[in-house]
């Protein structure tokens, strides 16, 4: 099983890297203090296993877990259970070991992973709930919020923010469109402009070249307007 | 509150050169994240401050100082407020880890 280790903290990383070595099924192909030295090599390599700090200065473990479009098993490593409860609402989070780790929970949770890996769970990438259709978190002020994916009607570009409209009210996200379109599933979002992502299921009328989604008229570029009509076809 | 090295040696199971890596790296990094720390509240940079003491909060986690750890833990979320209640408090647990390792044979 090829893992690795995402902590900022240095003794944390050594650790797990110790824990890898006693267990003869475990290989730790990789260690990172950064999430971002962690996407690059995640681009390059899959892994069947991540051993994820939550509290991360820059970008959280649930951020990085939200970055990824087919997370593998992650096993979460924290030096504060409140967060426990958080961790067990992603799909992919297979186990929470609270430091200092202990070898003994250490070897349940691998198990743990082997048993999933073995069956029809682990044999496909699992996929989080973020990846997955119901919901996704968006950071706003350094809190996470919950949003129904079912209740956002559009996001819109609007400088290096995220405008997320929903049925009740809208959010402003540090973030990019592209980002946000990863963590949203591709059956019902569908970019139709440069700046704007929209729900397919919430199109009350199509006219020429402008779509009515609640109360916003939203442009479909001419560029986008065949995979547009495309993807109505299919829903 | 005094710390122990029962957690190291429990993981390490006699491995002692894992035992020393671990050492040497509390002792490398420690003073320089103290130093992080002080620089961050000389600045009034006090979210930076709780950054660092979480990251110190996990190393006194393996030195098994539990009652040292609730103290971090609660300034860390203290000066995330931008309250400094827990200074001195800290500053004592630093030093006695400082110590502590530094009389730790090579």
């Amino acid at each position: 099983m090829d893992c690795i280790v995402l902590d900022d903290e240095s003794v944390s990383r050594e650790i797990v890297n110790f824990l890898c070595e006693q267990e003869p099924d475990l290989k730790l192909i990789g260690s990172f203090s950064s999430a971002i030295e962690a996407f690059k090599f995640l681009n390059v390599r899959t892994v069947d296993l991540i051993f994820l700090d939550i509290h991360m200065p820059g970008f959280t473990g649930f951020e990085f877990i939200q970055t990824l479009k087919s997370p593998p098993m992650i096993i979460i490593t924290s030096s504060d259970s409140e967060q426990a409860l958080e961790a067990f609402s992603y799909e992919s989070i297979i186990d929470f070991l609270k430091k200092p780790i202990q070898p003994e929970k250490f070897k349940k949770a691998i198990a743990k992973a082997k048993r999933l890996q073995n069956s029809d769970l682990g044999k496909s990438p699992i996929k989080s709930s973020f990846s997955g259709q119901d919901h996704i978190y968006i950071n706003i002020d350094k809190k996470l919020i919950k949003l129904n994916v079912s209740e956002i009607q559009l996001l819109m570009a609007d400088g290096d923010y995220v405008k997320v409209i929903t049925e009740k009210t809208e959010y402003r996200v540090h973030t990019t469109l592209a980002n946000m379109r990863k963590s949203l599933p591709e059956d019902n979002f569908l970019r139709i402009h440069r700046s704007y992502l929209i729900n397919l299921q919430k199109i009350i009328d199509i006219q020429d070249n402008t779509v009515l989604i609640g109360k916003s008229v939203v442009p479909i570029s001419r560029t986008r307007r065949t995979e547009f009509l495309r993807k109505l076809n299919l829903i | 509150m005094k710390p122990s090295f029962g957690y190291l040696d429990k993981l390490s199971g006699g491995n002692e050169k894992f035992k020393e890596r671990i050492i040497s790296i509390l002792l490398k990094e420690l003073p320089t994240e103290y130093k992080s720390y002080q620089n961050a509240l000389e600045s009034k940079n006090y979210y930076w401050a709780s950054e660092i003491v979480h990251r110190i909060k996990q190393k006194i986690t393996f030195l098994e100082m539990k009652e040292s750890f609730k103290i971090a833990d609660q300034h860390e979320n203290y000066l995330r407020e931008g309250k400094l209640i827990y200074l001195q408090e800290f500053d004592e647990i630093i030093h006695k880890i400082l110590n502590f390792l530094s009389r730790t044979p090579e």
